[in-house]
């Protein structure tokens, strides 16, 4: 995120110098290289700096019930890293982990089939992959609670197959959460995989075997490396959103344990901090960009040869 | 804050109303309507929970004053406390805080005081009137009122008098990871601080803190802090449950094995509260849009639509006879009221309150 | 029966034949019933090998055999089938039917990582993610060659195709001839006995090209191992190849040296695809009159004649442009020279050459070329009225063929 606004801060930079002194007799092209700088500076700043300002300076300040009272204190940095907050913090690290991974155990396999497929299959996958997408994301959310509760259409199915006659206890477990969380985010991590693995020319893959290599050490040393684009952005468009997830887990895990997004919230809301929810965002954007600086290194594509 | 996530988390009031079978125009009743009509004479601009007011009544004082009102809606005090106290909230007439945030949107200035000539309480129940989050009723008027309780299985659970039995019923093979309590923290440490015989409302920080590790240590036995859902009730996911009258009466008509009480020795009631907002541009309205919602026949029908008790006096004689489990919506026949406490949220102590909160949810975690 | 016609032209012509170098070049033919079992010392050698897509058929019943240390040049239209047959010997594509050997062993349901065989890629497909080392280390690595010894051996190579300079490049950094180069070596790490190569100079341009076409002789002379290489280029088949099999439509037209499938080429339509020619429609003389044949340009002398045609049958000549001169109307020519009045329409020079059209009464265009230090052809100008003249031993008599367009 921090990258696409360092690209657009360019952009915007890039413009107001080309509509300096040296394009000066041309009136009509300077107004409008003006107006093409100013308009994404505006939103820049509307969207991204002045929220994020505010945020900054909330985070050095102090707040009572509401009211919050400038200053330059790392009280707040202080209580968000220390004790039961930092918990949360790390728990949602881990959380955010755990969930990316099982996303990619998902996603990747699924991604690579799709990807085999010709053009018109591989059309037809990708949407309906994308479909449920589409539809609100409480609903599809919710449609798990459903799912999963007891004597729910799973339980019936399980039951029907002999393979367990136990009441289906899965409803406000770790396991509810990450299923859900699995299902939710699968189409945007499955998408990137598509593009990366369509993109590996079949003669790198028949090179791999040519000189030797069995399929799943092609696999290994061939198309896994190439496709570490693909799992990067994966990571980074699920992880990062996970980071601040509170919806999943308290419609499927019963609210049980708290997540860093749910901390926030609850400063912001139930204690009326603002100082301290300021600081706990601060910190996870933080985290955030310094995640997204590792993975940009992976992103980076593989410049084709010849 | 306290008594919102009962009734509010989770499951709006239209989905509980849905359960009981209520008037399906509630499906209609979107949170914010359009303007109001070219013939209308004014304007009035509600800020409210979701699905507060039967289109029923909102149509016939529409029919009445000539005026559609706005209605904006939030799911939280919180929400609507922040809101009004940044610029974006300005320009409400009516707001409906519940009880415990009364006061702190006075002392942020944020109401004003009622006139009382131009409002007439005299119909309304005198024991929901000069409580002590509003004495005299200086910036509030009832509209309705729920209670703190618990519903249970007691074929499994066995019987519960007090919050006393509650823990320790929730401790026991086939209660414990079955239990259902609230996100929202007073509601959780309240009847903590009960049990050691303190009252919410004074209780310092360290009594609050105090409460802790007895929760913490409780919170095992927790399934969920999500919203309230009869079905897990009736299929035995959960077996004991923190609830307000008005959930437990969707679940016992369900399940009617199921029993609900208010437990020893102390226990909530909340009010939530007509109040006007500080700058509100229509005063007139809003005080003609008061008035017609207190009427007994109005009042009569927005409890037959909501669940909730409104607040006239004598209510429960005028209800239409064939009510289901008409006692319930008043929270049962033996609630002593003398027992009931309003919660009120105190800038002091609001911080520890949802600090043991998280820490009793984080503790439940796995 | 074409094709038993054609199959005797080609035990003819072919038959264990020397190449060039002296290597024994191993028999190819069309079709296995009329072939021996292949030379059991063969590199390859592919037994009644077909292959169709989607119901096309794209390979057709094709045997071929290569000798150990050959080098042969697989040389057809696109489309010919002849990247196919690379695939089908890679083990990328399994033949419907037939069989496939390596160095007598039978391969033909072993996948690619378990064949004797290496393959150039005409996109060289270089892993993008490994340095040049590491890519020419990749088969060893496969194949469980420890760190040390792969490195020295893919150092081994780079020194080979002089690239020692650059192991630590990525693929993406390198010029498309290096590319080449590093593809070449990858291929060779394995010390394949068979080294398949698919294009693999097509993306270069010509300077390029024929400076790694002497390179790719000079390895495959260093390392001794058979080379099958695929292209649609003539010059480079011709430039390179111990022997040629030229394809057209799935099957093996004609196989042999260079200079027999030039100067003798089996039919017409391998006659006009090798090289240029100049081709007009005939009829083929009676018993005892064979050596003539009439022409819309009048009767001319020929001396090789497809015996499989019979007198009176309509045929296609082939006249090589080489061995057609243009003369001025009144030179005289020998008792065997056919000499057809013309018009010059073009002249062109082209380095020590002289290429000149002239076009006939019927309208028929003549092609000569002719060495400018032979005779003074720059002394015509367009327009002139002149002669084209050509040897009896110059023409050869084909089977007309339905795609060859001078009929």
């Amino acid at each position: 995120m921090s990258f696409r606004l360092a690209t657009i801060a360019q952009d915007g930079a890039d413009g107001v110098r080309a509509a300096g002194p040296a394009r000066r007799p041309r009136r009509r092209g300077r107004v409008s290289d003006h107006l093409f700088a100013a308009v994404p500076s505006l939103w820049l700043f509307i969207f991204f700096i002045a929220p994020l300002g505010f945020t900054v300076a909330y985070s050095f300040g102090h707040s009572s019930f509401g009211t919050v009272t400038l200053g330059f204190s790392l009280d707040n940095y202080a209580t968000a890293l220390s004790g039961f907050y930092a918990q949360s913090f790390l728990r949602t690290l881990q959380f955010a982990a755990t969930g990316c991974a099982l996303c990619l155990a998902v996603a990747y396999p699924t991604a690579y089939f799709i990807a085999r497929q010709a053009g018109r299959a591989r059309n037809l996958a990708l949407i309906l992959v994308l479909v449920p997408y589409f539809t609100s994301f409480l609903i599809r959310v919710m449609s798990w609670q459903i799912l999963l509760a007891r004597s729910g259409p799973i339980e019936t199915v399980l039951r029907a197959l002999h393979l367990t006659d136990a009441p289906l206890d899965i409803m406000d477990t770790q396991t509810a959460v990450f299923i859900g969380m699995v299902y939710a985010y699968l189409p945007i991590a499955i998408v990137p995989l598509v593009i990366v693995l369509q993109r590996i020319p079949q003669s790198l893959v028949e090179a791999a075997r040519d000189l030797g290599a069995s399929p799943w050490r092609t696999f290994w040393h061939v198309v896994l490396p190439l496709s570490r684009p693909g799992i990067a952005t994966t990571v980074l468009l699920t992880g990062v959103p996970m980071l601040g997830e509170l919806v999943i887990p308290s419609l499927l895990g019963g609210e049980r344990g708290v997540l860093i997004g749910q901390a926030i919230s609850s400063q912001y809301l139930n204690s009326q901090n603002y100082s301290l929810g300021s600081a706990m965002a601060v910190l996870v954007l933080l985290a955030v960009a310094i995640i997204v600086a590792l993975l940009a290194r992976l992103t980076r594509g593989f410049a084709e040869a010849a | 804050m306290t008594m919102t996530s009962l009734t509010r988390s989770g499951l709006s009031r239209r989905s509980l109303l849905a359960m009981l079978g209520a008037a399906p125009a509630a499906a209609a009743l979107s949170g914010l309507l359009p303007a109001g009509s070219a013939r209308a004479a004014g304007a009035l601009n509600i800020y409210s929970w979701p699905d507060y007011f039967s289109q029923e009544d909102l149509d016939a004082w529409t029919k009445k004053s000539g005026i559609t009102p706005n209605i904006a809606t939030y799911n939280a005090n919180e929400v609507m406390f922040a809101k009004l106290n940044s610029p974006a909230g300005s320009g409400y007439d009516i707001v409906i805080p519940s009880s415990g945030w009364i006061q702190q949107l006075a002392a942020k200035g944020l109401l004003q005081e009622l006139d009382h000539s131009k409002v007439d309480l005299s119909a309304l129940d005198p024991s929901l009137l000069n409580r002590d989050y509003d004495p005299g009723n200086k910036y509030s008027i009832p509209k309705d009122w729920g209670l703190l309780g618990v519903v249970y299985d007691p074929d499994v659970v066995g019987e519960i008098k007090t919050w006393q039995d509650f823990f320790d019923a929730g401790k026991k093979d086939g209660v414990s990871g079955k239990i259902r309590m609230t996100k929202s923290a007073s509601e959780t440490v309240g009847p903590a601080l009960w049990i050691a015989g303190k009252d919410w409302n004074k209780a310092t920080v360290e009594d609050i803190k105090g409460t802790a590790d007895f929760l913490k240590d409780f919170a095992k036995h927790v399934r969920t802090f999500s919203g309230f859902d009869p079905a897990a009730l009736a299929s035995g996911e959960i077996v004991l449950a923190q609830a307000n009258q008005s959930a437990a009466r969707g679940a016992l008509l369900q399940n009617p094995k199921l029993k609900w009480v208010v437990p020893g020795p102390k226990s909530e009631i909340w009010v939530d509260s007509y109040a006007l907002a500080a700058k509100a541009p229509n005063l007139e309205e809003a005080y003609d849009f008061l008035n017609f919602f207190l009427s007994p026949e109005i009042q009569v029908k927005e409890t037959e639509y909501l669940g909730y008790p409104a607040a006239i006096a004598g209510l429960k004689d005028k209800l239409s006879p064939d009510t289901k489990a008409k006692d319930m919506i008043f929270g049962g026949t033996d609630v002593n009221f003398e027992n009931l406490t309003s919660y009120i949220v105190n800038p002091d102590t609001v911080d520890a309150y949802q600090d043991v909160q998280n820490q009793v949810q984080a503790a439940a975690g796995v | 029966m074409p094709r038993v016609d054609l199959v005797a032209q080609h035990l003819n012509m072919t038959a264990f034949s020397l190449a060039q170098d002296g290597a024994p070049a191993a028999v190819a033919s069309m079709s296995s019933h009329t072939m021996a079992e292949p030379p059991p010392d063969a590199a390859v050698s592919l037994e009644g090998v077909s292959k169709s897509y989607d119901g096309r058929p794209v390979i057709e019943n094709l045997d071929l055999a290569v000798a150990p240390g050959e080098f042969l040049a697989l040389l057809g239209p696109s489309g010919s089938g002849k990247t196919t047959i690379m695939r089908i010997i890679g083990g990328f594509e399994a033949p419907d039917g037939g069989r496939v050997r390596i160095a007598g062993r039978d391969v033909t349901e072993v996948p690619p990582e378990r064949r004797d065989v290496s393959t150039v890629f005409q996109s060289y497909a270089l892993f993008p993610h490994l340095n040049v080392l590491d890519n020419v280390a990749f088969g060893p690595r496969m194949r469980g060659v420890g760190r040390a010894e792969r490195e020295r051996r893919a150092r081994q190579l780079l020194e080979l195709v002089h690239l020692e300079e650059v192991p630590q490049r990525m693929p993406a950094e390198l010029s498309g001839g290096m590319q080449q180069r590093v593809a070449l070596a990858r291929a060779l790490a394995n010390d394949p006995a068979v080294l398949l190569l698919d294009e693999p100079l097509g993306a270069l341009d010509r300077k390029l090209r024929e400076e790694l076409q002497r390179e790719l002789r000079r390895v495959q002379h260093a390392i001794g191992a058979t080379f099958i290489y695929v292209t649609h280029d003539q010059d480079e088949a011709f430039g390179m190849a111990d022997r040629l099999a030229v394809m057209r439509e799935g099957r093996i037209e004609q196989v042999g040296d260079p200079a027999s499938i030039y100067d003798r080429p089996a039919n017409g339509w391998v006659a006009l695809f090798v090289g240029s020619g100049n081709s007009f429609a005939a009829t083929v003389g009676g018993p005892g009159a064979r050596s003539v044949i009439a022409t819309d340009f009048g009767p001319l002398r020929t001396e090789h004649v497809d015996p499989n045609l019979r007198g009176g049958e309509r045929a296609l000549v082939v006249v090589r442009p080489e061995a057609t001169r243009i003369e001025p109307l009144t030179a005289e020519g020998g008792p065997t020279v056919n000499r057809i009045p013309a018009r010059l329409v073009d002249i062109v020079a082209v380095g020590p050459s002289a290429r000149l059209r002239a076009v006939t009464a019927p309208g028929r265009e003549f092609e000569a070329v002719m060495r400018r230090a032979d005779a003074p052809p720059l002394a015509f100008s367009p327009g002139d009225e002149v002669v084209i003249a050509f040897d009896a031993a110059a023409t050869r008599v084909y089977r007309p063929d339905p795609q060859t367009p001078a009929i």
